[in-house]
């Protein structure tokens, strides 16, 4: 970045991306994008400079909403493959003092019984017809209708209806699974 | 929404299933921010949305772009503001370090004019006194054009051809008056 300037114009440019910078980071943040191994810190930063560079290469050039939004989704595109390979690299030796500690709050028995569930539900999800399987995932996933209904393609209320059904019947093939607390 | 509490486990269960099984992430930048907007194009929408359902990074990072939306659009339109500004300020300081170039480049050009006239004038007069320029005889500055005689065969000195005078044998005609007493 560059060093503070006395320029005033200058200063509001390098305000601008500051602020814009911290509102990415507290994105990232809300999403829990910083609990798939990212640095929401490093990428604000790396979102300021990236920013900085293109407008210091081209001046003349209009920066459109488009193109400083690609610019966050390539910068945290590369942070999570980062973060991937760095998953995928081999743990320290053991008596390196960085092992990490397993987590307390998740007993044996929960831990065990999740993975039961995990199981069970992807099953649950499979034996649905994929034309209703969408919907529900996406609707498991986090998206609003409206956002299902444009990615399917259908109305918002033809979407509600795909997900109330949907979820309507993965709960009962659960339930035949043995996990009927799920309806409680 | 649909039976909220149980939507909420299911959901956890189902991002926890998805974050063990989803790989790399698999769509570009593009593609995510198309999707954030809602201008993917038809034929891709199930694809990717099959790819969103399965991968909670890439649903959340798509979910965070639609937030992120107006504040990129605000940040485009500001810098917008900062390129006209900088752009005034830099138009500004053009004229004002361009006058003073503009005078000294005027300076030289009337510079070059000048000996530009002047080499012609010097060419023209030069013309002028040139041969028979004026009465269209000869000027006295002018070497006569004659052949070189100092080393050719009329040279009465060194004009030796094989070993045979030129010059006819008789009695030495510069000294003779002189020593015959004639």
């Amino acid at each position: 970045m560059p060093p503070p300037t006395s320029d005033p114009i200058q200063a509001r440019l390098e305000q601008l991306l500051r602020d814009y910078g911290a509102r990415v980071r507290r994105l990232l943040q809300s999403h829990g994008l910083d609990q798939r191994g990212i640095d929401p810190a490093d990428v604000e930063q790396e979102v300021r400079i990236r920013l900085w560079r293109a407008i210091e290469r081209d001046r003349s050039a209009a920066f459109h909403a488009s193109y400083i939004q690609r610019v966050v989704a390539t910068t945290v595109v590369d942070a999570l493959r980062r973060a991937e390979v760095r998953a995928a690299e081999p743990l320290p030796d053991e008596d390196s003092e960085a092992s990490p500690l397993p987590d307390a709050a998740a007993g044996p028995d929960r831990q065990a019984s999740d993975s039961e569930r995990m199981d069970d539900l992807a099953r649950c999800l499979d034996s649905i017809p994929e034309r209703r399987r969408l919907p529900i995932t996406l609707h498991l996933q986090g998206f609003s209708l409206q956002e299902i209904a444009d990615s399917v393609g259908v109305s918002a209320e033809a979407a509600r209806k795909l997900v109330s059904r949907g979820m309507d019947e993965l709960k009962s093939r659960l339930r035949e699974c043995g996990h009927g607390e799920f309806d409680e | 929404m649909v039976n909220s509490m149980n939507d909420n486990r299911l959901a956890q269960l189902y991002r926890d299933l998805t974050a063990r099984s989803a790989g790399p992430v698999a769509l570009d930048a593009d593609t995510l921010v198309a999707a954030a907007a809602g201008t993917l194009p038809a034929d891709r929408r199930e694809a990717v949305a099959g790819r969103l359902a399965a991968s909670p990074s890439e649903a959340e990072l798509v979910r965070m772009l639609a937030v992120l939306e107006d504040d990129s659009q605000a940040l485009a339109a500001d810098l917008a503001r900062y390129d006209r500004s900088h752009g005034r300020r830099h138009d500004r300081r053009t004229q004002r370090t361009a006058a003073p170039a503009v005078r000294r480049a005027a300076k030289v050009r009337w510079a070059g004019m000048g000996a530009c006239l002047m080499a012609v004038l010097g060419l023209w007069s030069t013309h002028r006194i040139g041969p028979g320029s004026i009465d269209g005889s000869s000027s006295g500055i002018y070497a006569e054009h004659k052949n070189d005689r100092i080393f050719t065969t009329k040279d009465s000195i060194f004009a030796w051809s094989n070993g045979e005078s030129n010059v006819a044998d008789g009695p030495d005609k510069l000294f003779r008056s002189e020593f015959n007493g004639s």
